[in-house]
């Protein structure tokens, strides 16, 4: 089969167009975010180090990640340490039997998960939910008609991870992330934050990076055996995953 | 293994070519961002999103970028991302299309182009027109006609871009082509 001939483009008077049309695609191409804009897209870029004031690694994430051999390897391995997922996909219940918290503070909140849902979640409510309780999953239907609008740079504060959010809409996925990455230093609050995601977006498109943070946070509480339970969970139902390399680098089978 | 992407023949010189004359490493992570994010951005406004959406859905591509890069192994990053653009958008109106709301099928004219962008009020408005005529298209051959005709992606890059064979794309993009010239040419004679 022949190779077509790439036509004359529009935007070229040789190609005939008309002059709106040109016009109009001159405008489109110039329609471009300017450097600060990209550069504070960057920083809300919800990896540590990112550029923007989440990250705690200064050195590491973003900045260093490259795509060439073992710089990359090392930097992604660096930013996929502090990561977490789970995805549940079929099975029994993951942590009817996990140990008590080591340090966890009492705002932590409970991890959940069933092989029914891919959404292991908390209510995240401190007050409300004791650590130790196990288990609940997301069983809510999807929540799309109740996810607003996605707010742009509202700084929403961190109470939204303690309930006292209701009232406010909830945050876009990336915000929330982002500030759960931010708080790598304090597991807990790294916890609530994914679990307010769940909550808030509980069929979002970044779910398999929520659950990379919530096996990090899992971790940084000390509690690696639900950890390594969601870890062995997601590789079950994900054995081509792509995250496959990171969750090894965080957990190795 | 360091992973190559290869440059030159790419129509559109504000971004990093693409083509068959030169391979070279891809940058860094916050590089690469900073030099295909503008267009990744560009590309969602014309394929329906508002500038907001745009911005978070570029997060979204970018987030997946980052994810697979490391297994990419394509000729050509540019039409690597932009396929995931694609996609992304696609996906971002399915579920605004659930969720009942809105994703802004029109342009709004006070918010395009992007802020800073050197264009003028009949490009303004012109671009305004072209946005609408592009919501009437199916999302395949906008699709062709934006990465082509805007993106300046070669046929190629769009094929590999759309996942589709080449032919598709050529015969998507006259259609496209012919249907934007019939419309801008009656919205021209409904203003006369």
């Amino acid at each position: 089969m022949s190779t077509p001939e790439e036509p004359v483009r529009l935007v070229l008077e040789s190609s005939g167009s008309s002059s709106e049309l040109r016009r109009a695609l001159g405008a489109a191409r110039g329609d471009l975010p300017s450097p600060d804009q990209v550069e504070a897209m960057l920083a809300r870029f919800p990896f540590p180090d990112g550029g923007g004031d989440g990250g705690d690694g200064g050195s590491g994430g973003l900045g260093g990640a490259t795509t060439a051999g073992a710089a990359k390897a090392g930097a992604l391995t660096k930013w996929l340490a502090g990561g977490a997922f789970v995805v549940v996909s079929g099975g029994a219940a993951l942590f009817a039997t996990r140990s008590p918290p080591l340090e966890a503070p009492a705002s932590a909140p409970v991890v959940a998960a069933t092989a029914s849902t891919t959404r292991a979640a908390l209510t995240g409510s401190p007050t409300t939910i004791p650590d130790t309780t196990a288990v609940d999953v997301v069983s809510a239907g999807p929540t799309h008609s109740a996810e607003p609008a996605r707010p742009r740079s509202s700084s929403v504060s961190s109470t939204s991870a303690t309930g006292s959010a209701s009232a406010a809409p909830p945050r876009s996925e990336s915000e929330i992330l982002k500030e759960a990455h931010g708080a790598r230093s304090d597991p807990a609050r790294m916890l609530a934050l994914v679990n307010e995601h769940a909550r808030s977006h509980p069929n979002g498109m970044l779910g398999q990076e929520r659950e990379m943070l919530r096996i990090e946070a899992l971790v940084g509480l000390g509690r690696k055996s639900e950890a390594r339970a969601l870890a062995d969970a997601f590789r079950m139902a994900n054995p081509n995953s792509a995250y496959a390399r990171r969750l090894d680098a965080l957990l190795p089978p | 293994m360091s992973q190559t992407f290869v440059k030159g023949g790419s129509e559109n010189d504000e971004a990093p070519p693409i083509g068959v004359e030169k391979m070279e490493a891809l940058p860094a992570f916050p590089d690469l961002f900073r030099a295909q994010a503008p267009f990744v951005c560009r590309c969602l406004r014309r394929l329906g999103l508002s500038a907001a959406d745009a911005d978070d859905v570029c997060q979204e591509v970018f987030l997946v970028v980052h994810r697979k890069l490391g297994g990419f192994e394509g000729p050509s990053v540019r039409a690597w991302i932009y396929g995931i653009c694609i996609r992304k958008a696609s996906d971002f109106r399915k579920l605004a299309y659930k969720k009942r709301e809105r994703a802004s099928a029109e342009m709004p004219e006070s918010e395009s182009p992007a802020d800073g962008a050197d264009v003028s009020l009949e490009g303004r408005r012109a671009l305004a027109r072209l946005d609408r005529v592009l919501t009437e298209l199916d999302e395949d051959k906008r699709a062709a006609f934006i990465l082509y005709e805007i993106e300046g992606l070669s046929l190629q890059e769009v094929a590999a871009a759309c996942e589709c064979p080449l032919q598709t794309v050529y015969s998507r993009l006259a259609s496209a082509r012919r249907k934007i010239e019939q419309a801008l040419t009656e919205g021209r004679e409904e203003l006369q």
